[in-house]
């Protein structure tokens, strides 16, 4: 079978790039050719907030997503973007909330059912930077700022700050700065050299800000899902766990690129000063209380506590791993060994 | 002027009046966020929001069965123009036809959505939630409505196709 | 079938649609709908339908559209576009052939109001040929000026063309609102020059006017100033980065609304009827353009941009080659069917072969859009042409009007001529907004 994979960013996107560019010929020759894709990318067929429901309704076979755009109908499952700050450790991140999502969120997978959509997995992109023309090294420095954030856990952390919070498009983010419209963007330092930041703004200050974790890599419609043979799914599971860990890692050398050639720039790197490193973990402190009681009074999810709980537990573990020296090539095969193959493929999903 | 057109007419003409209140708060309500965010740096919450999932659809759907009334849909003439009575009355047919068909299928796809948009109470979140899915509804009310207007002028226009010759049928219907 | 081939049936089929009066809506909405069936089956067609109108329509970026349609819309009830018009005559009718050339300085003016060409040539038919035809001014010459000067609504800002491509071709508003400046102002000029020669030629075309004494232009600009303040006020902020288009062109129609009220010359019922036509103009205007969005998936689905893409890159062709053929593409079209039917109907394949060939989609929206408004006035379906001489009534008949109209044409050649040699005609003034700097 030939499925059609869908996806609203360009090919040079790392998902696509690092990610699909691996995956789908993996996928099909591990199969032998019986599973393929054909990628319609740059939005040609859905748009970013059309595309679960598009997803679901068999527009496309699968898809990227982000969570962020679908709260009322993925209120579990976007808990994880709420709890953003809590971890800077993309590769951590991508593996927490993957394991997370599949196997110890049970109404994280019924939401994704009930909109016919089978979830396999996320990547994380890199950590969240300030990139601003005014230096910013301690919290008293984002007081009557202008920040341009992505949404959810940020929000709270900008208006806590004493900034004001503004959305604008990504693309925009370039003559907002230089117009002077936000004083700083939250974004990834590889925002510097893919959007020409670096043009406009004079500084980065780096610091655990959190990363975004809240896109599903390559969600399924149910029926093409179960449309294919159990050992057919197997495969695509099988192949997802190096698909997740490379796309995070395009992210990270995306990043480490542009903040190396960030001197010839002129753009001064901050790193993780101080103040602002205490900040953020008084911030995550206090913040718990607050997504819990969002996500119920809000998005009424039941047991929310125990779901932040679990996710908070899961991405300890795989951080805990990670800092004691865990190779990249053994974070694939645990993920492969500790999620993905208790993931039983003649069920899941159908 | 047959009941039918009389009520479509009535009733394409309230739509088309709500469609302008929506468009007139639109308008207000921009203007009202540009004036906090430059006067006291505090824009409305999540206008951008309101302003793409309320007024627009409201303002885009609910005229149609006035649009179809005025016969403002945009067409090529050219042909048309140029042919004779038999042909024209054809054309209405074939017209209209078309017109209900795709009309039906807008307004069945629009239709499943709202229904299961209401059953999951969609909304979105920006600064603040913003309840969407009674917006829904627009899209499948107003194509329903048009497509029984586009049907009842392909029966007519069959009526006169098939009334045979000396029955004038050139005109619009 | 495969897709290629399925996708050309298609747009054969939809001409077929079009010749038999289907509304142009209807038809690009029923191909899209078949072919996606054939090709990709129920689930995804059912899955289209479902998602993209509603949500094509719930749009940010689109909803400038409504808004500058109603400020053009109120403009032209509260009498503003009447003082324009005599703002420029006042300034302009000491020329040869002044009433003529008063016209195409009002209509820019108007333009840079309105969004859209049609309205404009309306406006400008009430306005401005009557008085044309009273001094005795060659009947076609009179209807001709007004039927291309109203083609400048869509390209000086601000313009539903403009923005429409603007979202389809995912470039910012702004930097194409003012690209589209320059080439308007130059295809004024050329209006201007062609209609100096050919009255200098052959004065008994236009007869001459009185000269008009200073208190007189000064009291016609005291007229009209708070609305040219407002168009530099609302472009200015566009421009500098400090309202979004949807901002601009409320805070635009919401003055046009105050300016009205404050000169009397906006009545209630008046505003009332402005507001109806900007909402069925917006409603017939947005249902073409779901179902070019519609039309859009399935030639996704069937590989259509790739395949031209690789059509284009195997040719050979250079970026000129490209922009004669598109401007060959766009006259037959043209010929037929209205502006927007045919960008939205071009957009899903022309956009790939932009970019593949390394046309600045900001460059391209633009030529694109002068060529669309050029349709505007070509036989045998020209709408400006059309919407004239429903003003004019029995004055001359349809082919007397495009008679009048060719020696624009020529004008418009000159002006397409200078937009393709000097690509800096266009971008110049975007560079210099966003700082010159290569993005
Ligand atoms: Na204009
Ligand atoms: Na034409």
């Amino acid at each position: 079978v030939e499925l059609t994979a869908a996806s609203w960013v360009g090919p040079s996107h790392p998902t696509i790039r690092a990610g699909y560019n691996f995956y789908f010929p993996a996928v099909a020759e591990a199969t032998g050719g019986a599973v393929t894709f054909k990628l319609i990318s740059g939005g040609a067929l859905m748009s970013g907030k059309e595309t679960l429901t598009g997803l679901g309704d068999g527009i496309a076979d699968a898809s990227v997503l982000a969570l962020t755009y679908n709260p009322a109908q993925l209120p579990a499952s976007q808990l994880v973007s709420e709890l953003a700050m809590l971890s800077g450790e993309s590769l951590a991140v991508a593996a927490a909330v993957t394991e997370f999502t599949l196997l110890e969120c049970a109404p994280c997978i019924a939401e994704f059912s009930e909109q016919n959509v089978v979830y396999t997995g996320s990547y994380a992109t890199a950590p969240y930077a300030l990139i601003s023309k005014d230096k910013i090294e301690s919290p008293a420095d984002l007081e009557g700022k202008r920040v341009r954030t992505p949404g959810g856990a940020w929000d709270r952390w900008v208006a806590e700050s004493g900034g004001t919070v503004v959305h604008t498009s990504s693309s925009e983010m370039y003559e907002a700065i230089d117009k002077g419209i936000i004083d700083v963007a939250m974004q990834p330092g590889a925002a510097l050299k893919s959007f020409s930041l670096w043009d406009v703004a004079d500084h980065i200050t780096l610091a655990d800000l959190g990363v975004y974790n809240s896109g599903p890599f390559l969600a399924f419609n149910k029926d093409a899902w179960s449309e294919l043979s159990v050992e057919n799914r197997r495969v695509l599971l099988d192949q997802l766990p190096e698909a997740l860990v490379a796309t995070t890692e395009a992210y990270l050398s995306m990043n480490d690129e542009a903040l190396s050639e960030t001197a010839d720039h002129g753009v001064t790197v901050t790193e993780k000063p101080e103040s602002l490193q205490t900040w953020v973990t008084e911030f995550n402190d206090q913040d718990l209380s607050a997504v819990i009681e969002k996500a119920e009074s809000v998005y009424g999810i039941d047991g929310a506590e125990a779901l932040v709980q679990a996710y908070s537990e899961t991405l300890q573990k795989w951080t805990d791993r990670l800092d004691s020296g865990m190779s990249r090539d053994d974070l694939v095969s645990a993920m492969k060994t500790e999620i993905f193959d208790r993931i039983d493929a003649a069920a899941y999903g159908i | 002027m047959t009941t039918f057109d009389r009520v479509s007419d009535r009733l394409g003409q309230i739509l088309a009046v709500l469609a302008a209140f929506c468009l007139t708060a639109m308008m207000l309500h921009i203007c009202m966020d540009v004036v906090g965010r430059f006067a006291f740096s505090r824009p409305l919450p999540s206008t951008i929001e309101i302003v793409a999932e309320w007024w627009m659809p409201a303002l885009i759907f609910l005229p149609m069965v006035a649009v179809a009334r005025h016969h403002e849909n945009i067409t090529v003439d050219l042909f048309y123009d140029r042919s004779g009575p038999k042909m024209r009355a054809f054309m209405n047919l074939m017209s209209n036809a078309c017109f209900t068909v795709f009309l039906g299928f807008i307004a069945w796809g629009a239709g499943e959505q709202a229904l299961r948009a209401y059953g999951e109470g969609e909304y979105i979140v920006g600064m603040i939630p913003v309840v969407t899915w009674p917006a829904r509804f627009f899209l499948p009310v107003a194509a329903t409505l048009t497509g029984l207007l586009t049907f009842m002028r392909a029966l007519r226009a069959l009526r006169h196709l098939t009334a045979g010759p000396g029955h004038d049928a050139g005109g619009e219907i | 079938m495969d897709g290629i081939t399925l996708a050309v049936a298609g747009i054969g089929l939809l001409c077929v649609l079009l010749a038999f009066r289907v509304p142009v809506a209807a038809a690009l909405g029923l191909v899209a709908i078949g072919g996606i069936y054939l090709l990709v089956g129920e689930r995804a067609t059912w899955g289209v339908l479902r998602s993209i109108p509603h949500g094509f329509a719930a749009s940010w970026s689109l909803s400038a559209i409504p808004m500058f349609l109603l400020m053009g819309y109120v403009a032209f009830s509260a009498g503003l576009t009447e003082g324009l018009f005599r703002v420029a005559r006042a300034w302009l009718s000491f020329l040869p052939g002044g009433l003529a050339i008063s016209s195409v300085g009002g209509a820019a003016l108007f333009s840079s109001v309105s969004g859209s060409s049609v309205a404009c040539a309306a406006a400008m038919g009430k306005i401005a040929v009557p008085p044309m035809i009273d001094r005795g001014y060659d009947k076609s010459l009179a209807v001709g000026t007004i039927a291309a000067a109203g083609t400048m609504g869509s390209l000086i800002p601000p313009s539903t063309v403009l923005l429409l491509y603007a979202v389809f071709a995912e470039v910012p508003v702004s930097e194409l609102f003012i690209a589209a400046v320059i080439p308007g102002v130059i295809t004024a000029l050329f209006y201007i020059v062609m209609i100096l020669l050919r009255v200098l030629k052959n004065p008994a075309l236009a007869p001459r006017e009185d000269n008009i004494g200073w208190d007189e232009r000064f009291a016609a600009l005291a007229e009209v100033w708070p609305l040219l303040v407002l168009v530099v006020v609302v472009f200015g902020g566009i421009f500098g980065g400090f309202f979004s288009a949807t901002e601009a062109g409320a805070i635009g129609a919401l003055a046009a609304i105050g300016i009205g009220v404050v000169r009397r010359s906006l009545s209630l019922s008046a505003l009332y009827g402005a507001v109806m036509e900007t909402v069925r103009a917006t409603s017939s205007i947005f249902l073409i353009a779901v179902a070019a969005a519609l039309l859009t998936r399935f030639f996704a689905f069937a590989g259509l941009p790739a395949y031209v893409e690789e059509m284009i890159g195997g040719s050979g062709l250079g970026q000129v080659e490209i922009i004669i053929a598109v401007a060959l593409l766009y006259v037959v079209l043209g010929m037929f069917l209205d502006p927007i039917g045919v960008m939205l109907l071009t957009l899903p394949v022309l956009l790939p072969v932009f970019e593949i060939s390394g046309i600045s989609l900001i460059y391209a929206g633009v030529v694109t859009t002068k060529l669309l408004e050029i349709g505007l006035i070509t036989p045998p379906v020209g709408l400006n042409v059309f919407v004239i001489k429903n003003v004019i009534g029995d004055l001359m008949s349809a082919d007397q009007v495009f008679r009048g109209v060719l020696w624009f044409l020529v004008a418009d050649l000159f002006t397409m001529i200078i937009l393709v040699a000097f690509p800096e005609t266009v971008l110049w003034l975007p560079e210099l907004i966003s700082g010159g700097g290569e993005r």
